[in-house]
């Protein structure tokens, strides 16, 4: 026996990127591709490239794997060299020094062991991961330096699994380096699937009940986990919490994905021994258990309402987002004209959003719009930023969840500047839209081009929510600042826990219409 | 839109060239310029909410293509305003009645309705790929996977490390509640390392109870049922438990067969694992005693050599070996008395247990033979 990995085996070890007739993407062999031709699409023009653009200002390329490898995405990273790493959720971890052209990915493997599906990833070094799977959370080293793992410590297992495939995790370093540990979003379990008879961990026939439930100790929770392996439970009342980050300033902000208890996707701003609104997970929490309800599903609503903290940023279901996963933030402002703001992947979906958040009153809160949503594959699940800022890699995977789309993209600013508002910020009577280009002075200060509503989603065991007590808000004055950059919108009608849409009929004042044009922000408090 | 107008834009549409024959009409003439400017409205609304899931062309993205004939919920109008409007809640699809107003839904399902049968392939259709369900390794590069598995009738004493699922009320997601029925755990271990070497030895090892629990040969594993079938993709099952597909040479049984001497019973835990050449070191931890595993396949298809190590056993080690399959074992080391071997420090530092398949394997096949995966019929997808 010998670990000196073969080239191009048959079965599991990365070769180079096949050219002629990559996986899963388009190419001038695919007879897509001819038809699409015939049919003159400028989009299908641009996949015949390979490169297809997004609007003038990202375009999008998609990244092609050998055929052999089943490219679902359970993990991204960079190494302190700029290689980009990828852990698959059943392959292995693969390295690549990314290239422009998007099919010349010349791809190794760090490791062929086929984890537990890889959910989280932290690069460390190029001899050094740290992987969160259904498992576990292990320290994935190549200790003898030939390039390939040799060793798989486990960190931390103390989490119960029941067997149901919906109970997956994601991972976020605490402090740089993971100095301080680590922060684990760990799912609930789905009704769609079973519990075995066997399960590890503490097995819970209450926490069991329900669509989404928790049969077993930490699903539906944020954990900590300190460097030397200890488990120390932070926040509950999650659903399908596939997202996770700690921001700049140190908040950890977790998306949650909608469903029952869930009317609409939410962004939550988390802070310790906070309850998110999910009730199964409360079954670990002992001192609700002891001190007030042995079945979090019988807990009267109205007392389950007034315990939980309500999203930071309401995400519409539909229109806007389905299933949100990683959230990442520009920290380097290299990647257009949104420096600081957050990005956030959709699983169900082929776009990212864009989230603006600002604090009043205490409390987060702020509005979303799409990024982008063409040219994307759905199953936008793990986001890593180049490490010079400018390209932002979407790794996709939907197995489990929905039709397969999986792979690897990256999004590219070309440099020219979109035209799309670039915050919104709740005023005492209206909101101010800063734009990335001057708009348009006529249509900009016609109070026309503003349409705005409100509403809200159901909080309750039920499936999602349909859009409750739609109504119209009119503006009753908008200003246009000189340079065109911002408008002042006066309404009526604003409250608090409501979400306010905003559609915008603009051009900028160079003609360019408006990209994204509906904005929704989430009014947790008004501003005093 | 005025609802006549709306109305007359649906029936000059022709779906068929003799019903287009039959709809030029001044009417329909007169309606053109209103057919257009409805067009351009789904259209509008298509891009803006629909897009996102169905593609730019309604090709299909996570949602289905909408250009073929196939529609699960009817491809009349009314049909598609059904859906549109009520949504398909469990497929991710929204009740468009809540935030749509109507006269965009009926645009919206217009502009559908005219996309049946352009049969657009979707952008991101799966090309030829030849990833499989059926992972393979060999004695050069054995492959190791961490999935649920199958205990395949492991006798129940084996799990004691484990906490056991319940029968429970059905739940009915439509009613919010419990309805008549019971829903009963399956079948299962959570935790699973499987290590293939190629057709003479497979293995599956818990490592919540630290212990192997059975060893096969033949072709390995169907992992239909937890990665889907060539093109990835969907739930294929209710569970998620993949299938061995050759014969188990032997399975354990019986309570944990490892003590240590003078040692209080602790539930062991499982430390994590590395690779020697290739071959995995399993590693863990009884109290303050450490010990690996390394399992390489023997000179017979399904013959396990089972080398052991311990760091920390002083007063060394008592294995008692289950009692129906004792005799498939040996040892390099120790004294056997019956099911029990006994091994002091010295021997227990390091030592060999050579499990030989039996006479006739335990169980003949788990799964008969793998079945064509590229045309394994893909089942509905469930989004959760």
């Amino acid at each position: 026996m010998n670990n000196n990995h073969p080239i191009e085996p048959p079965y599991r070890h990365a070769a180079p990127a096949e050219t002629t007739m990559p996986y899963r993407t388009t190419s001038t062999a695919s007879p897509f591709v001819a038809a699409s031709w015939r049919r003159g699409g400028s989009l299908l023009l641009s996949l015949f490239l390979g490169v297809a653009s997004a609007g003038e200002a990202y375009k999008v390329d998609t990244i092609t794997f050998p055929h052999h490898i089943a490219p679902e995405v359970g993990g991204l990273g960079f190494t302190p060299e700029g290689e980009i790493v990828v852990a698959m959720r059943r392959y292995g971890i693969l390295i690549a020094k990314p290239e422009q052209d998007p099919t010349k990915f010349a791809w190794r493997s760090f490791s062929d062991d086929i984890l537990h599906n890889t959910c989280g990833l932290q690069v460390v070094s190029k001899g050094e991961m740290i992987i969160s799977t259904m498992d576990d959370l292990v320290r994935v080293k190549d200790t003898d330096g030939d390039g390939i793992a040799d060793s798989y410590q486990v960190i931390c297992d103390d989490w119960g699994i029941t067997g149901n495939y919906h109970e997956t995790n994601m991972l976020a370093p605490d402090g740089a380096n993971a100095k301080n540990g680590w922060w684990l979003a760990i799912g609930t379990a789905s009704h769609n699937g079973p519990v075995f008879s066997n399960i590890r961990g503490t097995y819970s026939a209450i926490g069991q009940r329900g669509r989404n439930f928790s049969g077993a100790n930490w699903k539906g929770w944020v954990v900590h986990i300190s460097p030397d392996g200890k488990l120390e439970p932070y926040a509950k009342g999650f659903r399908a919490n596939n997202g996770i980050c700690v921001g700049p300033d140190g908040k950890i902000w977790v998306t949650d994905n909608q469903g029952d208890w869930r009317g609409t996707s939410p962004l939550y701003h988390v802070t310790k021994d906070g309850f998110y609104g999910h009730p199964s997970s409360l079954v670990w929490d002992k001192n609700f258990t002891s001190d007030v309800d042995n079945d979090p599903l019988k807990h009267p609503l109205a007392k389950l309402n007034a315990m939980r903290t309500p999203a930071a940023v309401e995400l519409p279901q539909g229109f806007m987002c389905n299933s949100p996963t990683e959230p990442i933030f520009d920290t380097k402002g290299k990647f257009g004209p949104f420096a600081g703001q957050m990005f956030v992947g959709d699983v169900a979906g082929g776009r990212i959003l864009r989230v603006m958040l600002e604090e009043v009153d205490g409390v987060m809160q702020g509005a979303c719009v799409k990024f982008v949503d063409k040219d994307l594959r759905a199953g936008n699940n793990r986001l890593v930023f180049s490490p010079d800022g400018t390209q932002l890699y979407t790794g996709q995977t939907m197995r489990g969840w929905g039709t397969p789309a999986e792979g690897l993209q990256r999004i590219t600013f070309t440099g020219e500047i979109p035209f799309d508002a670039k915050t919104m910020s709740l005023t005492k009577d209206g909101f101010v839209v800063t734009f990335t280009k001057p708009v348009d002075p006529v249509g900009g200060a016609r109070p026309g081009s503003y349409k705005l509503k409100r509403f809200y989603y159901r909080y309750g065991p039920q499936y999602g929510s349909p859009q409750m007590e739609e109504t119209e808000l009119k503006p009753s004055a908008v200003t246009l600042s000189a340079d065109g950059l911002t408008a002042t919108i006066v309404v009526d009608g604003l409250q608090a826990n409501r979400i306010v849409q905003l559609d915008l009929d603009l051009n900028a004042a160079d003609g360019t219409r408006i990209r994204q044009p509906v904005l929704c922000y989430t009014v947790n408090r008004l501003r005093k | 839109m005025i609802p006549f107008a709306t109305e007359t834009c649906h029936r000059s549409r022709p779906r068929t060239p003799d019903a287009g024959l039959r709809t030029i009409t001044l009417l329909a003439l007169a309606t053109a310029a209103l057919t257009a400017a409805d067009t351009s409205r789904g259209q509008t609304v298509f891009t803006t909410y629909c897009a996102a899931c169905h593609g730019p062309e309604g090709a299909g993205l996570v949602g289905p293509n909408l250009t073929d004939t196939v529609f699960l919920h009817g491809d009349k109008k009314a049909d598609i305003v059904r859906v549109l409007m009520n949504g398909v809640g469990d497929k991710g699809m929204p009740a468009w009645g809540a935030i749509l107003p109507p006269a965009d839904v009926d645009a919206v399902a217009d502009f559908t309705v005219a996309m049946i049968g352009k049969n657009l392939k979707s952008p991101f259709a799966p090309g030829e790929s030849s990833v499989t369900p059926f992972p393979k390794g060999s004695v050069a590069f054995p492959l190791l996977l961490r999935t649920f598995m199958p205990t395949l009738g492991t006798d129940a004493a084996v799990f004691a490390h484990h906490d056991h699922g319940k029968i429970i009320a059905k739940y009915s997601p439509d009613k919010g509640g419990d309805v008549k029925g019971e829903q009963k755990p399956i079948d299962g271990v959570p935790s699973a390392i499987v290590v293939t070497f190629g057709d003479g030895l497979s293995y599956c090892f818990d490592t919540v109870e630290c212990r192997l629990l059975y060893t096969w040969s033949g072709p390995f594993m169907d992992m239909t049922h937890y990665w889907g079938a060539a093109a990835g993709g969907g739930r294929k099952s209710f569970g998620y438990v993949p299938e061995v597909i050759g014969p188990v040479w032997w399975r354990t049984s019986g309570a944990d067969p490892m003590q240590v001497v003078g040692a209080t019973a602790a539930k062991p835990q499982f430390t994590g694992y590395r690779k020697v050449k290739s071959v995995p070191e399993l590693q863990w931890r009884v109290g303050e005693t450490k010990l690996t595993l390394t399992i390489t396949p023997g000179a017979k298809p399904g013959e396990a050599v089972c080398r052991y190590t311990t760091t920390g056993a002083a007063k060394g080690l008592v294995f008692t070996l289950p009692a129906d399959s004792a005799g498939q074992i040996a040892s390099d080391k120790g004294t056997r008395a019956g099911t029990t071997l006994t091994l002091s420090a010295a021997e227990a530092a390091q030592f060999t247990l050579t499990i030989s398949p039996g006479d006739k394997p335990v169980i003949e096949a788990p799964k008969a033979k793998p079945k064509d995966d590229k045309k394994a019929k893909p089942e509905p997808v469930v989004k959760e």
